[in-house]
């Protein structure tokens, strides 16, 4: 009986125990990184490396978790929430204000970014600055990836095209396409996404490269001249459909058809690379990169970026801790790029090791004129607007002026939400 | 002392049911009521709002567009799980060799986690490669692109919700039919009755009231999708199958705006609650 009682006044304690809140080891950084494939590999190298070598040096640990992408900012707020998120955690540019209006992370202060070594003009300006919301840093930057597109060298001999001198602009582009399709055989001349993530890149990029602004001055609507400048973002693609160079039906497998030579074009983002490197490598592909061709009056592509944050509530010296790992990571990020990203660092891009990287520095010219969506917290929202409107488009469900007209109303909705 | 704890017995019997009813059922509800008056953010509540998450989704067009959705994705599945599992049930009705295999067979489909019944479903819908498209293109029907279609990828989601839910009613359904005496069949026979007469004037009739369960569950699991929605469509394309959960999801976990999304949720109870009262005040005499 004594033996039972003791027992159970064990169990309880170890059950007690295990409940209790793991305090983090002093140096021990939590960080959350939702990259998995090639992207979960590199980070895992990275860390590691920082552990062994600059981290022991300076008493830092991350104590790396991959979380995957599919429901990360759901387990991100529901760890916030119950007061558990880590100290470090990965957030696209534009989640950021997102989270910021939850008052969900914390800013950088100017001293705190100084202190760190982190110097606002050793990083490319564009990507820096999606890391602001409100004036106020809340995201130091890893990489970015432009919109671009890659193309079939393959395909580009047979329909007598220069595969060393892709398409630059819109007609050049649509020129090539229907080469390519006129080769018959079930070939495509362009790939571009006609629903997902990517008509929303798509429509910016082309947007972007007639007007810069989205919204007015004091983000409440639409700008001047928006439904103009919409409409021909809307219809920039619509030739490829018409002419029947490009697929109208949804294609699930475009990588696939692109590594088997059925698709000449295709219309996506430097992410995507180690697809592409792995299709040369096991089936001989023959591919090329080239930046966005340029339909408007000026070159523009959108990019989004990854970026470093600090979940709200995390105490100074493990903040510093993680800026230590920051710091290394911007110093060291040349492995991570060749995943298939532009480095955030004007050093790691002028590097002859990054120069050297075919794909990637070609990509890299179009840093210049990149375009991120607004630091706005309903800027999600309003991307699922464009999303929806530009997917009824293509399925042809609603014109190009209905299409507008339900951009501006769809936007002015969300902007009343912000 | 004997009959104290008689007396007690039926609390104590209760009182497992009643304790997991009030942690899992009466305190969500009651706290998602209390959400609902709030501006509330990932850290709890921001402001007291009173009932301006309520106003401010009536004069939202995404909800409206939500509830119409669901409208429509209740009035393709209601009717075809409550004929197709009425169907099954007079067939599985019969005393025939081997008929519990069938039986277990239907029911199997309720155990499967949602999700990976939608995943099964996204695979065997996918255009190209697709079991179902293969099939139809076998007897020179064209294939759909089942999922990336406004109609077809809502009617996409109703047949899994089908497959899914149709073995729980068939069960009910096989009940009610236990509770019917052999006999009307046997006195419809020798009055030459065909089986679709004994279907229409004895079967159905006789099971009206089993029926109208039925039929309250099957609103009630339609206003309910989420699952299949979320992993097939994530509400797309284009909105087409952004049903009012889906919508509750996207208010709560990608916007944060956690007392609107809970302002959904008590609106999809309250309308959940008026059918099925409505079902039951006027359609009761009628069973």
């Amino acid at each position: 009986m004594k033996f039972d009682r003791w027992m159970s006044v064990a169990s309880a304690a170890v059950v007690a125990a295990a409940m209790m809140p793991v305090a983090a080891l002093a140096g021990d950084v939590e960080f959350w990184s939702p990259f998995t494939g090639p992207d979960g590999a590199a980070i895992d190298a990275l860390v590691q490396e920082f552990n062994a070598g600059a981290g022991a040096e300076a008493g830092v640990k991350i104590n790396l978790l991959i979380v995957p992408w599919d429901d990360y900012y759901t387990k991100l707020s529901a760890s916030m929430a119950s007061r558990t998120a880590p100290t470090l955690a990965i957030m696209h540019s534009h989640q950021i204000a997102v989270f910021v209006k939850q008052g969900a992370l914390e800013a950088y202060p100017p001293e705190e970014i100084a202190t760190a070594g982190l110097v606002e003009g050793e990083y490319i300006a564009p990507l820096w600055n999606a890391g602001v919301v409100a004036d106020q840093r809340y995201g130091v930057p890893i990489d970015a990836f432009p919109r671009h597109y890659y193309y079939n060298k393959a395909l580009f001999e047979q329909a007598g095209l220069d595969a060393a001198n892709p398409p630059k602009t819109g007609a050049e582009l649509l020129d090539a396409a229907n080469k390519i399709h006129a080769l018959g055989n079930d070939t495509w001349g362009l790939y571009f996404q006609l629903t997902g993530s990517g008509v929303v890149r798509n429509f910016y990029s082309f947007y972007w490269q007639y007007q810069d602004d989205l919204y007015n001055a004091d983000m409440t609507d639409v700008a001047d001249g928006f439904a103009e400048t919409a409409k021909k973002a809307v219809e920039a693609l619509r030739p490829f459909l018409d002419s029947g160079a490009s697929p109208k039906d949804v294609i699930n497998d475009s990588a696939a058809l692109f590594a088997t030579n059925k698709i000449g074009m295709s219309l996506t983002q430097i992410t995507d690379l180690p697809v592409y490197q792995a299709a040369a490598a096991n089936q001989g592909l023959q591919f090329g990169v080239a930046p966005l061709p340029q339909f408007g009056d000026r070159p523009a592509t959108f990019a989004l970026g990854h970026n470093f944050v600090i979940p709200r509530g995390t105490p100074a010296a493990a903040r510093a801790d993680a800026l230590v790992f920051v710091k290394w990571i911007g110093d060291n990020s040349l492995a991570w790029t060749k995943t298939g990203k532009m480095p955030a660092k004007v050093t790691t891009l002028e590097s002859a090791e990054f120069q050297a990287l075919p794909e990637q520095s070609i990509v890299a010219t179009s840093l210049e004129y990149v375009h991120f969506p607004p630091a706005l917290s309903v800027q999600p929202a309003v991307d699922r607007v464009v999303q929806q409107t530009i997917e009824a488009y293509y399925a042809g469900q609603v014109d190009s002026d209905t299409a507008v007209q339900m951009l501006a109303d769809g936007i002015r909705e969300e902007l009343a939400k912000k | 002392m004997a009959s104290q704890r008689s007396s007690l017995l039926p609390y104590l019997l209760a009182g497992p049911y009643v304790l997991m009813f009030a942690i899992f059922v009466a305190y969500p509800v009651g706290r998602a009521l209390y959400m609902s008056l709030f501006d509330w953010g990932i850290f709890g509540p921001n402001a007291f709002v009173g009932f301006n998450n309520y106003l401010s989704l009536f004069g939202d067009r995404r909800f409206w567009g939500s509830f119409w959705v669901t409208s429509g994705f209740a009035a393709m599945y209601v009717p075809m799980i409550v004929v197709v599992s009425l169907l099954l049930a007079v067939l599985l009705h019969r005393k025939l060799t081997g008929i519990a295999i069938f039986r277990t067979a239907f029911f199997l489909p309720i155990v499967i986690n949602v999700a990976v019944a939608a995943i099964a479903f996204n695979w065997l819908l996918e255009p190209n490669i697709g079991f179902v498209d293969k099939m139809l293109k076998l007897v020179g029907l064209p294939g759909q692109n089942w999922l990336a279609q406004p109609g077809w990828a809502l009617f996409a989601i109703s047949l899994v919700a089908l497959w899914i839910n149709v073995g729980f009613m068939v069960i009910i359904l096989l009940a009610g039919l236990e509770n019917i005496p052999d006999e009307l069949y046997e006195a419809a026979r020798l009055d030459g009755s065909r089986p679709i007469h004994d279907l229409f004037y004895i079967t159905i009739p006789l099971l009206r009231p089993i029926l109208l369960i039925v039929i309250v569950l099957s609103i009630v699991h339609a206003f309910q999708v989420f699952g299949e929605v979320l992993i097939m469509t994530q509400g797309g394309p284009f909105g087409s199958t952004t049903v009012m959960t889906m919508l509750l999801y996207e208010e709560g976990f990608e916007r944060f705006a956690l007392g609107r999304a809970a302002a959904i949720g008590v609106v999809i109870t309250i309308i959940i609650a008026t059918l099925s009262f409505i079902q039951f005040r006027f359609f009761r005499r009628q069973v």
